[in-house]
């Protein structure tokens, strides 16, 4: 497995995507704090609604910045459909998997050592973009806002939680890549989950389905509006949903024909 | 089996309805240059990915090395295989794609690379993108990615489809070298049988997902070779015969048949030599010796009619039955 992930960092070294993708997660992080604007699509509740207002109405810190950052989550999903793609997807479009299974690694290994590098970029290139989110506000001369240890604290806190709660997603992408074999089905389950959860959550007034709202959880640590219990349960939750993901996968792939 | 390296055992899939594979078992030996020869269609890719983990396995048992296929999948890291068209990821160089399998299988030696693609000739498109290379060299690509990490047993589908005569016969070459240089154990698919004849020691017949046939090479040799087959009596008597009127060449085969490898030669005159010098003669055949009708006669009966395919059928000699 270790050298699966090894060979799928050597192939993203050599592509022209994942240095792409690099460049507009950065561009993101730099023109959201430069603009003062956060895009995509909020679903942390009335709370995050309300808390988030006030941050944005106050005054402009490399602190607020970075809150305002994780509100961009549902944005860094779209970007990060590429990773999908390059890391798994391209497995099956250009039949390379075929390989790959064939040299002597397990169905669990193959998804678990996918689902790993999966996570890495994904924090690799969050931490990136609050880098640059740090270094844009600082740039522009403006006040940190907190201690530069709460900082670093806060930029550590903010990459794990959004890059392992969007990583939970992409799970979800590839128990569908490995069922449907396509890829365009799962980029659409990615995209659409934040939204479609949001909207069940709202309509239904199924509450328990917030949990499954893994975008809103990140949002929910970034701004400090989560309650301790709350915490634990969209971390089992989630932590149960990689874990089925990644054993699912690895069952269908066993059965399927490659 | 110490010297066996690959075992399929009573081996049956099914896709639906359609029975894809029934009762194959075939034996491969360290060394071997194994021809799966079958139709379209007759189950050889199918075998091929049930032995490369591609495909569940359903019924029966396949075993490499020693080592029940499933239960052990690093075993699948001592096989090198092309199945169906090659794979490569195509915006990668050939060098970049090499060192993608090295890395995967764990290989450190960065000469292997160099010298596994001078091997099949590609040394010259090391920087070429896997996505600009002709069919040709896919092929080759496909089958320099298989053996850099020095197989045990290399599994080829149809890997001559598509290539042009000169193409076919350095591939030819590069497999014979595979097998005398690097010892490697083969087992090649195609529908041609001519084209396997060239390179294989062994052969098995697949038609309609049943093994129906296993021949040795010198047991297709015999069949590919045209000229007058006489069942005798006394094979030795006849022989001593036909060298002393000058009906030559021929060969004993063994203590009944005889094959003058002689065309247009009358059946008539023959048998009254013979008769007359007290030979029996039960039959006078005129053998064609092409191994596509050989292929097309053993495709023609029906398989429903046979029994099991085993390995019965290995010394059950390559004459034109």
């Amino acid at each position: 497995m270790i050298n699966q992930i090894r060979a799928d960092f050597y192939r993203q070294r050599h592509s022209f995507g994942m240095m792409l993708l690099l460049v507009c997660t950065v561009a993101l992080g730099i023109w959201s704090t430069w603009s003062k604007t956060t895009i995509g699509i909020s679903t942390g509740g009335p709370e995050y609604s309300h808390r988030l207002l006030e941050i944005t109405n106050g005054t402009w810190t490399v602190k607020t910045g970075m809150q305002l950052g994780a509100d961009s989550a549902t944005t860094l999903i779209y970007l990060y459909i590429a990773v999908f793609v390059i890391v798994i997807g391209c497995e099956y479009s250009q039949h390379t998997l075929k390989n790959t299974l064939t040299s002597g690694i397990s169905r669990i290994q193959f998804i678990l050592g996918k689902y790993v590098t999966i996570l890495a970029d994904i924090l690799l290139l969050t931490l990136c973009y609050f880098i640059s989110i740090l270094a844009t506000g600082l740039a522009l001369g403006r006040k940190p806002g907190a201690t530069w240890a709460v900082l670093c604290r806060d930029t550590a806190t903010m990459t794990v939680s959004v890059g392992f709660c969007i990583s939970v997603i992409i799970s979800l992408g590839i128990v569908l890549l490995v069922l449907t074999q396509s890829t365009v089905l799962p980029a659409v389950l990615i995209v659409v989950w934040p939204i479609l959860i949001g909207l069940l959550v709202t309509n239904l007034n199924w509450k328990w389905l917030k949990y499954l709202d893994f975008v809103g959880f990140a949002e929910q640590i970034a701004i400090g509006t989560l309650k301790v219990y709350q915490a634990w349960i969209y971390t089992g939750v989630s932590l149960g949903v990689v874990l089925a993901s990644v054993i699912g996968s690895a069952l269908i792939l066993s059965r399927k024909e490659i | 089996m110490a010297n066996t390296i690959l075992d399929i055992s009573h081996v049956s899939k099914r896709f639906g309805r359609f029975q894809a594979l029934d009762d194959v078992s075939i034996t491969i030996a360290r060394g071997d240059i194994y021809g799966l020869i079958g139709e379209n269609g007759a189950g050889k890719t199918t075998l091929m990915r049930l032995i490369t983990g591609l495909s569940p396995m359903q019924e029966g048992r396949i075993s490499l090395m020693g080592s029940t296929l499933g239960q052990n999948s690093r075993i699948l890291g001592r096989i090198g295989s092309v199945i169906e068209t090659p794979a490569a990821f195509t915006r990668l160089t050939v060098g970049q794609n090499m060192k993608l399998v090295a890395i995967q299988h764990g290989l450190i030696d960065e000469g292997a690379i160099d010298e596994t693609l001078g091997f099949v000739g590609l040394s010259e498109k090391t920087r070429t993108r896997a996505g600009q290379l002709s069919l040709g060299q896919r092929q080759r690509l496909g089958l320099a990615m298989a053996i850099l990490p020095h197989p045990d047993l290399l599994i080829l589908d149809e890997p001559i489809n598509g290539l042009d005569p000169a193409g076919i016969m350095e591939f030819r070459q590069l497999l014979a070298r595979l097998s005398k240089e690097r010892r490697t154990t083969l087992l090649i698919s195609s529908h041609i049988l001519s084209e396997l004849y060239l390179v294989s020691s062994r052969f098995g017949f697949i038609s309609h997902g049943r093994l129906i046939k296993e021949v040795t090479r010198e047991e297709l040799d015999r069949v590919n070779q045209a000229g007058i087959l006489l069942d005798v009596d006394q094979s030795a008597r006849a022989a001593m015969i036909l060298d002393r009127e000058g009906i030559t060449p021929f060969q004993v085969m063994d203590d009944h048949r005889i094959l003058i490898r002689r065309q247009h030669l009358e059946p008539g005159p023959l048998n009254r030599l013979l008769v007359e010098e007290g030979v029996l003669v039960n039959h006078i055949n005129d053998q064609k010796g092409s191994l596509e009708d050989y292929f097309m006669d053993l495709l023609n009966h029906d398989p429903e009619q046979r029994g099991p395919a085993t390995q019965d059928h290995r010394n059950q000699g390559g004459d034109n039955d």
